[in-house]
């Protein structure tokens, strides 16, 4: 307890009466976790009798005659007036609205009401809600302005983050993560949520500005939980159990064998029929073929008789199931069989804060096993953090934060890599439903080897040779293993030295950070793709370390009403990353993932490094007048080894102000109902410096890269495409917000309302040259767009009453974006960037739906003879051409803006006689999406065993002659067409989590010698509701890739878990 | 309190000392300026950059970087396998695992499509590479010096020479249509640039000129191996564009010419046995027959078993192929493969249809621990699909291997006899006659009469030689518009004989649009001076059945 505290309280209450007659002595508890509240004041109603509480929350009083009622106030608390009884125990609830709420900022905290910027914070309270291995899944749609998406479901990988848009065309716009004041490079599933007391998103310039170089999109600062201070040690003990399953579920498929054949009979048939108009041998085609073209026979059929007949429905005397033989084929679901089921999530933690005079500790063991939703598929995080700061002069105080992280991450390959064969997802997804998955004898059990290994269809291991997808993921995961054991250490020593001047203090903080990431892939020498070579193995190791070192003088004081707080200091990063990736093959244990267990040497082993160094210069000036005026500027100058020597330095700096005009005596009259009422404003200017290429960090990127090649036995660097730039410099970003804050009713309703604008110059991209040059594009610094928007924050108790409670929150943010200068025009496959534009601008060929025929229906292009059934295409839509012709001959037109204008959240919590409940829900609107995935199951030609969805049931026949699907068929290649056909709506909602609870009153876990027992159920990513069955718009922000390589649509899948735990504290 | 100013100054000191240098350099990737430096340094350097400029085209993941993977970016051998299957000679599976399919329905004729990408970038990129060597060399001092320039002279005059009658109809008629853009000089940047397309006729003469001032400077120049061209490949591609421009006296000239040169290297004509051995031939830059490979060794491949190699995809010998793991395998259009002579060694180059072929008797592959006729489906590997090609060999001839790695022929002495012949029969048919008799007898087909000729006149059997002994090697197309030629994979809706799947059972008219490839839609997004109507007219995608009627010549004989 606050010691300074207790001594001016004291001196309120030091006279006693020295009329006493009764004396009554009782205990003042905390409602919250039944710990005794140290140094609460008592005091007798009506007189200035009264005292504090001692360290066992004890008091002793003497009640003057007549006077019965006792005050009992604490700060922090709600005050409560009682009738004393002797031996009374009083539980003191904690006032939410009376706590001056502190947040971190860059490099230091700051009061909420002081602050000029905008920041948006979550607790730990609602963190630890969440069953998600990285804290930043618990974002979505938590905090207004924060955008989440997540296209690998991989447990332990952590989703991309946006805020307030995306503020650069080439340069990444994620986020810069500050854990407890220093620029953190893991990944944050590194850091275990249950160490998370507050996730502190700053989305305005004032607030990151003098972060400089990195503060461009945002901050997010993690800060991790400390001992209370003057609180005895706390034991806390987490523990939750649950199961994970594929959150969103399949496309609407077809699911059975005789559905699937008799519409690709449909595409045989026509096929052949509107190529050579002949019914009779469009029949014998089809019937020809259907086996062949799929490779893969399961029904029996008759001899002599045809499989399908010429009403297009299966022979009703073939059935099911095929023999050769030698094996006997029947189809297996591969989706049921590829999720399995049980898949285990457990995760335990524990924790021990306090603090006594001269020391604050935090201790914390945390435990999470993971199992994902396939095999071999899983995430093990072992953490432990010991954080400590000593007073160890009186003018100087030491502290250390050390957190030790071992994962064991199982991430199978190829999860992630559209039209692998390796893909469950892909393989599941998209199979058509005549496979059997399990290799069958013919009597039609199960098949297994002379090893006792049950034997999996490859497509080339029995009679019948599938013709989608050779090999099967499952046999994969089951014998192949992918483990990846990370050790993380993040190191922060710091000393804070009070200088001689009062209020001037130094403050150095160095942080070593250092992860050793050692992969070893098994592949098994019996099945799948290294059979050939007797089994392979990888070994791979990667290190990053970095050491950030800071360097802080701030000087703080109050003249009378006036109070500055200034910073000036240094920071340095920096950051090397290594690799070594070896292989070998021919192995012998099937189970050992290491290169001593096999023989053939690898025919290249790589290593390689790389590193990036920043320093800046810093400071910062704030100033408040009576706590109503407040104003803040900044500066910092940074320089990066990313550009080249005579561009590396850039000036960075910010102004912000805030007034809280509910401290004016003018609002006197309104301080019954208004708590709070600020108006804020600011202005910044950031800078970006680290430009991708693609997906893909690039350390250098004025350099033109050459890799050394092997050419014949000479060591010759060859130009890998990637060409440099030596002009280019600083992105810089200019970024404005104006809000109002408030709080009324007692902190029954508050929110807040700003509007920002973030303007992007001199933006870093890739500027597209001819691909005749030898390359496709050069960096340069060029153009600007911006992000504006507003956001609105609301919570609300609509509910208050002695034991019951609800509240409701929710958040929403616009954010529209604009390309407003751009020399060029930068032409993709889908998208367009120009002037005037958004940067997710799609632009696509333009569908104008099925030929029927009917000439008053269509324009036909010159010299386009359309099919009854084809695909039709506007010619140039831009330039107002809408006469239709067939694909290649269509062009690209614009289909406007596809990112979502509206996103946000909302949620429920609700309190109840020591129940609680919570429901939170993410959206958004407004935007579209390229359905890739969609787009795969709806070719025309169903491409060799690709499955189809339903919806091609409703493909243009002439009986169906008003479908708006083009007429299925083998010989036309319109699968992979793309065009805007395939652009749906993003907008999505979903219920990101559910939990309810049951705090044990605190007298009946006090019997059992604990302080506080809560057992919970918890549910996350249970339901999400899109334009259509399948589709998941949280995998990409904006409208994806093509399916050229890496579509997002068919990677590891989203994981809903449900999960029920206790929590006992003592 | 002096403690405390101490320990202040001691972390101002720190600051000091700790002030990071701001220039740093990658360990393992090699920068532009480093790599300018140290050549500048060492001119001796510049043989390899030399070499490695041959080396670009056939090198692996060659276009979209390994990060993509792709299974078709094979450089030089994949652009030849899609010329195959465009031209029909080259007959693929119908399979999701075809990644040749595009070639196989003329898609690689959308400009969205990865093939024509690699197609167009992989000689473009190759021609940059030329380009920067010859910017390194600002002044040829040293004889050293002056074969370097002329060799990447050389190459780059290569590489618009397959551009050129990849994207533009042929010479003859033609001279004055668009054909590709130049970069001349200097593509470093593009500022100033006019990257248009240029005439048909300004690309040949530019080609000409290089070709002819490369033969000058390297008189002398002694390679260090066969990836690298000498003046007997300079006078082979003088022969080709010749043959092109249909200047059948320089043709021929050029082509003897070759052969002269070529043979006091040693480079002579394949016997009969050297085309015998199924599995250790066209597989090699070390086999006497070839003047000029892509060399593309064990160690130029990321690991072993590779799938992503031209072995996976043409030839059908060895393990970890798409080939022989997927069933893909490449054949022969039996119209084609019928019209060989029982005589001819080179029948034995692709099993019949029954998938037997001379050659591979006795021979045995294995995989997983079967063992099998070669040929016949064991472990993972599929059975030989008819007219299943065994002319490409496999890694050290061992069928099976997981090693998809091995030589690619650019240019091998044969085709030199074979343009010898064509240009003297164009001057005298008589004399032309002859030399191919002489040629086919002597190494091919000990039986052959050019008398009792299967083709109808001298042109198509010449063609008709050149299809069966170039088969696969990127001829086909180039051959089907220099001579003006439809193009013909099947005879009729009754035609049982062709192997092409139904699916892809169509022809195309001579000089029709589609036989053009067409400008990657990113060039055109990228280029001021190309804009989709300026790209060539490939017209609808070719349908299943369509001009049943035409007839080539060749494969209508038998």
């Amino acid at each position: 307890m606050k010691k300074k505290l207790t001594m001016f309280l004291a001196s309120l209450f030091l006279v006693g009466s020295a009329l006493a007659q009764t004396k009554v002595s009782g205990t003042v508890l905390s409602q919250e976790d039944g710990q005794p509240i140290i140094g609460a004041a008592v005091k007798v109603t009506g007189t200035s009798t009264g005292m504090l509480t001692d360290v066992n929350g004890r008091f002793t009083l003497t009640l003057p005659t007549g006077k019965n009622q006792l005050e009992i106030t604490y700060l922090g608390y709600e005050g409560k007036t009682v009738t004393a009884k002797n031996g009374m125990r009083v539980f003191l609830k904690t006032d939410a609205a009376a706590l001056e709420e502190v947040i971190v900022v860059a490099y230091g905290t700051a009061k909420k009401s002081a602050f000029t910027g905008s920041a948006a914070t979550m607790k730990a309270e609602d963190i630890s809600k969440r069953q998600v291995s990285s804290a930043l899944n618990a974002l979505t749609g938590s905090v207004s302005g924060v955008q989440v998406t997540s296209y690998d479901g991989q447990p332990g990988k952590d989703p991309i983050i946006r805020i307030r848009g995306i503020g650069s065309m080439s340069a990444n716009s994620k986020p810069l993560y500050v854990v407890d004041g220093v620029p953190f490079d893991g990944s944050i599933s590194s850091i275990n949520p249950a160490d998370i007391e507050t996730m502190n998103v700053l989305k305005d310039a004032s607030a990151s500005a003098i972060y400089g170089s990195r503060g461009a999109n945002g901050v997010v600062i993690i800060s991790t939980k400390q001992g209370r201070k003057g609180q005895d040690a706390v034991v806390t003990l987490d523990a939750r159990w649950g199961v994970n399953n594929r959150a969103v579920p399949n496309y609407d498929v077809i699911d059975n064998a005789g559905s699937y054949y008799e519409t690709m009979y449909r595409a045989l048939y026509n096929e052949y029929y509107y190529a050579m108009d002949d019914v009779t041998g469009a029949h014998d085609y089809a019937n020809q073929n259907i086996f062949t073209n799929e490779g893969c026979q399961v029904f029996t059929v008759p001899e002599g008789q045809r499989f399908i007949g010429t009403d297009f429905h299966i022979n009703p005397n073939a059935r099911l199931g095929y023999s050769d033989g030698k094996y006997y084929y029947t189809p297996d679901n591969w989706y049921d069989e590829m999720y399995n089921t049980g898949n285990l999530r457990q995760e335990y933690n524990a924790t021990i804060s306090g603090s006594t005079d001269k020391m604050n500790y935090y201790m914390s063991l945390g435990y999470l096993d993971d199992k994902g939703i396939i095999n071999s598929s899983a995430y093990k995080r072992y953490s432990g953090r010991l954080k400590a700061d000593y007073q160890a002069k009186s003018w100087l105080k030491v502290g250390a934060n050390l957190a030790y992280t071992f994962e064991k991450q199982e991430a199978p390959g190829f999860q992630n890599k559209w039209g692998s064969s390796g893909n469950a997802f892909f393989i599941a997804d998209n199979i058509a439903p005549i496979y059997p998955i399990y290799v069958r004898n013919a009597d039609g059990s199960y098949l297994y080897d002379a090893m006792g290994i049950q034997v999996l269809d490859t497509g080339t291991n029995t009679g019948q040779k599938r013709k989608f997808s050779a090999g099967n993921p499952a046999i994969d995961l089951k014998l192949n293993s992918y483990n990846q054991e990370i050790n993380s250490i993040n190191a922060k020593g710091y000393a804070i030295i009070d200088l001689p001047l009062d209020g001037l203090k130094l403050n150095a903080n160095l942080n070593a950070y250092a992860s050793d990431n050692r992969e070893n892939n098994l592949y098994n020498p019996h099945y799948g793709s290294s059979s050939s070579t007797n089994g392979a193995v990888n070994v791979n190791h990667y290190r990053r370390q970095s050491l950030n070192q800071q360097y802080l003088l701030t000087y703080q004081h109050d003249f009378g009403l006036h109070s500055i707080d200034l910073l000036a200091g240094y920071e340095s990063y920096d950051m090397k990353y290594r690799l070594l990736e070896t292989n070998k093959q021919n192995i012998f244990l099937d189970y050992v993932g290491e290169l001593d267990n096999a023989i053939k040497y690898p025919s290249s082993p790589k290593s390689n490094t790389v590193r990036y160094v920043t320093k800046g210069w810093l400071g910062r000036a704030q100033y408040n007048y009576a706590q109503k005026y407040f104003v803040s500027a900044s500066y910092r100058r940074d320089g990066s080894s990313r550009f080249a020597e005579g561009h590396k330095w850039g000036n960075f700096g910010s102004l912000g102000a805030a007034w809280l005009i509910s401290k004016e005596s003018f609002m006197e009259s309104t301080a019954a109902w208004l708590d709070e009422l600020k108006i804020k404003v600011s202005y910044g200017i950031q800078g970006n410096d680290h430009l991708m290429n693609g997906d893909d960090e690039i350390y250098y990127p004025y350099q033109d890269i050459y890799t050394v090649t092997d050419v014949n036995g000479t060591a010759v660097p060859i130009f890998n495409g990637y060409k440099g730039n030596k002009d280019i410099s600083w992105e810089t970003s200019y970024s404005t917000n104006m809000g109002i804050e408030f709080a009324l009713l007692k902190g029954r309703l508050s929110g807040s309302i700003e509007y920002y604008n973030r303007t992007t110059k001199d933006m870093l991209y890739y500027k597209p040259v001819p691909v005749s040059i030898g390359y496709e594009s050069y960096p340069i610094n060029s153009g600007s767009m911006y992000n504006r928007g507003i956001e609105l924050n609301l919570e609300g108790t609509v509910l208050k009453l002695k034991d019951v409670e609800i509240r409701l929150n929710m958040n929403l943010t616009t954010v529209k974006n604009k390309v407003t200068d751009y020399p060029e025009t930068n032409k993709g496959s889908m998208r367009i960037i120009e002037e005037g534009g958004s940067i997710y601008e799609s632009y696509l060929r333009s569908y104008a739906g099925v030929w029927r025929g009917d000439n008053s229906e269509y324009t036909l292009a010159e010299g386009f003879e359309p099919v009854l059934g084809d695909a039709l295409y506007y010619v140039d839509p831009d330039n107002g051409n809408y006469a239709v012709t067939d694909y290649s001959n269509a062009k690209q037109a614009h289909q406007g803006n596809t990112l979502a204008n509206v996103f946000g959240g909302f949620g429920l919590t609700a309190r109840a006689y020591g129940f609680d409940a919570s429901v939170q829900f993410a959206y958004q609107l407004g935007g579209r999406v390229y359905d890739h995935k969609y787009q795969g199951l709806m070719s025309s030609d169903g491409q060799n065993g690709h499955n189809w969805s339903k919806d091609i049931y409703d493909a243009w026949t002439p009986e169906n002659a008003q479908s708006n699907i083009p007429r299925l068929d083998t010989g036309v290649d319109d699968s992979q067409y793309t065009s805007n056909r395939f652009l749906v709506s993003s907008d999505y909602l979903s219920m990101t989590n559910i939990t309810i609870g049951y705090t044990v009153p605190a007298r009946l876990v006090r019997s059992i010698g604990l302080s506080a027992l809560r057992i919970y159920f918890a549910g996350d990513n249970l339901a999400l509701w899109t334009a259509r069955k399948g589709l998941d718009p949280r995998r990409a922000l904006t409208m994806g890739v093509s399916t050229l390589g890496n579509g997002y649509s068919d990677t590891y899948a989203g994981l809903k878990t449900i999960s029920g735990g206790i929590t006992v504290s003592f | 309190m002096n403690k405390i100013y101490t320990l202040s100054l001691g972390a101002v000191a720190v600051i000091t000392v700790s002030c990071a240098d701001l220039d740093t350099q990658p360990d393992g990737e090699v920068t532009g300026d480093q790599f300018t430096e140290s050549v500048k340094r060492d001119n001796a350097l510049l043989e390899g950059v030399t070499k490695s400029a041959f080396f670009n085209i056939g090198k692996e993941y060659n276009v979209f970087g390994i990060s993509q993977g792709r299974a078709d970016d094979f450089g030089y051998p994949a652009d030849c396998l899609s010329d195959g299957t465009n031209a029909g000679d080259i007959v693929g599976v119908n399979s999701g695992y075809n990644w040749f399919s595009v070639a196989a329905n003329y898609g690689d004729r959308n400009v969205n499509y990865a093939n024509p990408y690699e197609r167009w970038a992989m000689y473009y990129n190759q021609i940059k590479c030329c380009n920067d060597l010859l910017n390194n060399i600002p002044e040829a001092t040293t004889p050293e010096l002056k074969s370097y320039q002329a060799l990447g002279k050389a190459l780059r005059a290569f590489d618009y020479f397959q551009l050129v009658q990849r994207y533009a109809l042929t010479y003859a008629g033609h001279t004055t249509d668009p054909a590709v853009p130049m970069y001349l000089s200097d593509n470093d940047k593009t500022d100033g640039l006019t990257t248009a397309r240029q005439t048909v006729e300004f690309v040949y003469n530019f080609i000409e000129k290089e070709l002819d001032e490369a033969v000058t400077n390297l008189e002398g120049f002694i390679r260090p191996d066969k990836s690298v061209m000498n003046q007997s490949v300079i006078y082979g591609l003088k022969a080709r564009v010749s043959l092109v421009k249909q200047d059948w006296d320089k043709a021929a000239e050029y082509a003897q010419k070759a052969i002269d040169l070529a043979a006091q290297e040693g480079i002579v004509p394949a016997s009969i046995d050297e085309v015998s051995h199924v599995g250790s031939m066209f597989i090699s830059n070390d086999e006497p027959n070839w003047m000029w490979g892509l060399s593309f060794g064990p160690t130029n491949i990321e690991t072993d078993g590779e799938y992503e190699t031209w072995v996976s995809q043409i030839s059908s010998l060895a393990s970890y192929s798409y080939t022989t793991e997927t069933g893909c395998f490449r054949a022969i259009n039996s119209h084609l493969w019928n019209t060989i002579a029982d005589s001819d060694v080179r029948k034995g180059w692709w099993v019949d249809g029954d998938c037997q072929s001379p050659l591979i008797e006795g021979l045995l592959w294995s995989n997983s621990g079967e063992t099998a006729p070669l040929g016949v489906g064991c472990g993972n590997l599929f059975d030989f699909i008819p007219y299943t090609n065994v002319k490409f060999g496999v890694y050290q001839g061992q069928f099976g291997t997981t090693q998809t790695c091995g030589d690619f022929p650019m240019m091998r002495v044969e085709e030199m006899y074979l343009i010898f012949a064509e240009a003297q029969g164009r001057l005298n048919e008589t004399q032309g006659a002859t030399a191919l008799e002489q040629f086919v007898k002597t190494y091919r087909d000990p039986a052959y009469n050019y008398a009792e000729k299967p083709t109808a006149n001298f042109i198509d059997e010449v063609w008709r030689q050149r299809r069966i002994e170039l088969w696969g090697e990127g001829f086909a197309m180039n051959d089907i518009l220099r001579l003006k030629k439809p193009m013909v994979r099947y005879q009729g809706t009754d035609d049982t004989i062709t192997n092409w799947a139904q699916t892809y059972q169509f022809n195309l008219p001579a000089e029709d649009g589609t036989l053009l490839m067409t400008i990657p839609q990113s060039e055109i997004n990228g280029n001021e001076y190309i804009s989709a109507d300026d790209n060539n007219k490939s017209g609808t995608t070719p349908r299943m059945g369509i001009n049943p009627e035409l007839r080539d010549g060749v494969t209508d004989v038998r």
